[in-house]
């Protein structure tokens, strides 16, 4: 289910940040190393909101830095399909 | 007393996006070949109750040249102005240390701000029953300073930044605004101008109000039609004009090429009804930008109406303007190509009344062929003529009473 996750977490920024999908991995820092800023993230918990039908507490939200944390909080939150 | 500056104003670089051409050569072509830019609109055929279902279309949907960090909070109505003001840059010569300086500042304007995004928005809020999922920049998007929000973060603007939201005289109200900043010294180059995106909620308001043009859906080429005797009213359209105005020291200084001049401005209120003209607001208005610029009437070669070929509108134009220059001035609206490009209108019409003045060229009244009994009598453009001219008015009024006038001369040192 993971790897699921993380493909789709993927193919979101690549393709709402315009991200080369090479730059992209678990450990990739979303603001220091793929350049998001505040409303990107604002924008990106949107589009994950709506992909998974799961709404994240604003807490969550801080606790978010690499790809890797917003795979986890999902597959640990959302309901398997 | 403290001595007010009073500086020479020019215009050094334009760009913009209409009906019927983005760019000089296009926009003679198309005046030339009485070419419109209307056309029906099968994307409004479901929705009820709309009546015109025709519209002014920019040709423009790629906007991948804005870098996504700016294009993620625009709508259409600020990538259009975006694209403009970077071609009239770019014409204009500046570079960086100019755009990104104090003395360099930015007015721009829209009827609507962003009404796409506005229109998704409240159909997600109502539809959703609140605010879960709404995009965090969807209000960047569609709020009304929108256009000179997102362009001053595009290039970097630090000097003063003036939106106007003022409707069909948004962005010759920015165009006044930027002329003033310069002329009385607080800044050296402005950068102006407006934008308009198209949507079927704008033709629908103008539906409502009985303003638009009814029973042309069949024959959307003939819908527009300033000054006619068989007009119905208007037709919304979209685009975007954008012009780089310079102190005139400025400009010879760094050997740019001058397009024009700004010779005059001025704005004025109706103060009375908020939809109908009033004849002595916009003669006021129009005596005052001859006063602004030091010329008499006669001094003025032709003038560009706002004219939106609505009933009523088009006669006290016609009215004031005879009024203030008797009826031997050549005059035209050109709403008869393009449609109503409401807070695009003042720029691009500005940016036409250029090109009449540096080409020779001024363009003739599309559709107008019977004229209409109750305007007065003027010296209507029924084709374009060829004319050498050295200054040129162009007018804009908007509902609120809001009146504006701008006159372009021909640059001479």
């Amino acid at each position: 289910m993971r790897d699921e996750v993380y493909n789709k977490v993927k193919e979101i920024i690549v393709e709402q940040f315009e991200k080369s999908p090479d730059a992209i991995s678990d450990d990739k820092r979303l603001v220091e190393d793929l350049g998001l800023d505040s409303l990107d993230m604002f924008d990106l918990i949107c589009a994950l909101e709506a992909e998974y039908d799961f709404h994240f507490e604003r807490e969550m939200g801080s606790s978010i830095g690499t790809v890797g944390d917003i795979v986890d909080q999902l597959v640990n939150n959302i309901p398997a399909k | 007393m403290k001595q007010v500056q009073m500086r020479r104003v020019v215009i050094t670089g334009i760009g913009f996006y209409s009906p019927i051409g983005n760019s000089i050569e296009e926009l003679k072509s198309s005046f030339l070949d009485m070419k419109s830019g209307i056309r029906y609109m099968p994307e409004w055929e479901h929705i009820n109750g709309l009546d015109a279902k025709i519209a002014g279309v920019v040709a423009v949907d790629d906007f991948s040249e804005i870098p996504r960090a700016n294009r993620r909070t625009m709508d259409r109505v600020a990538m259009m102005a975006a694209l403009s003001l970077k071609r009239a840059i770019v014409q204009s010569g500046l570079g960086d240390e100019v755009v990104k300086h104090e003395r360099t500042g930015l007015s721009f304007g829209s009827a609507m701000g962003g009404l796409e995004t506005l229109f998704d928005y409240a159909a997600n809020v109502a539809g959703n029953d609140g605010f879960g999922r709404q995009n965090a920049t969807a209000f960047l998007r569609f709020m009304s300073h929108t256009v000179a929000a997102n362009l001053a973060v595009m290039f970097g603007i630090i000097g003063r930044n003036i939106p106007t939201s003022s409707a069909c005289t948004a962005s010759a109200q920015a165009i006044g605004t930027g002329y003033e900043s310069i002329k009385y010294g607080m800044s050296d180059v402005m950068f102006v101008g407006g934008s308009e995106g198209l949507h079927f909620v704008e033709a629908g308001i103008f539906d409502s109000m009985g303003a638009t043009a009814v029973g042309y859906n069949d024959n959307p080429l003939e819908a527009s039609r300033p000054f006619d005797a068989n007009r119905s009213g208007l037709v919304v359209a979209e685009g975007a004009g954008a012009l780089v105005l310079e102190e005139y020291e400025h400009a010879k200084a760094r050997g740019a090429i001058i397009l024009g001049e700004v010779a005059g401005y001025a704005t004025g209120c109706d103060g009375s009804h908020i939809t109908l003209p009033s004849e002595r607001g916009m003669e006021s208005v129009m005596r005052e930008s001859l006063k602004d610029a030091g010329m008499s009437p006669d001094d003025i070669g032709y003038i560009n109406a706002h004219a939106t070929a609505t009933p009523k509108g088009d006669i006290y134009e016609s009215m004031a303007v005879h009024k203030v220059f008797g009826e031997n001035t050549p005059i035209s609206s050109i709403k008869g190509f393009t449609g109503h490009m409401f807070g695009a209108g003042g720029a691009f019409e500005t940016i036409v009344t250029l090109m009449a003045i540096n080409e020779s060229f001024l363009p003739a009244n599309r559709n107008l062929v019977e004229m209409d009994p109750n305007c007065a009598k003027l010296d209507y453009l029924f084709t374009h003529r060829e004319q050498d001219i050295d200054a040129a008015m162009n007018n804009n009024f908007a509902f609120g009473g809001i009146n504006t006038s701008i006159i372009i001369k021909k640059f001479k040192e």
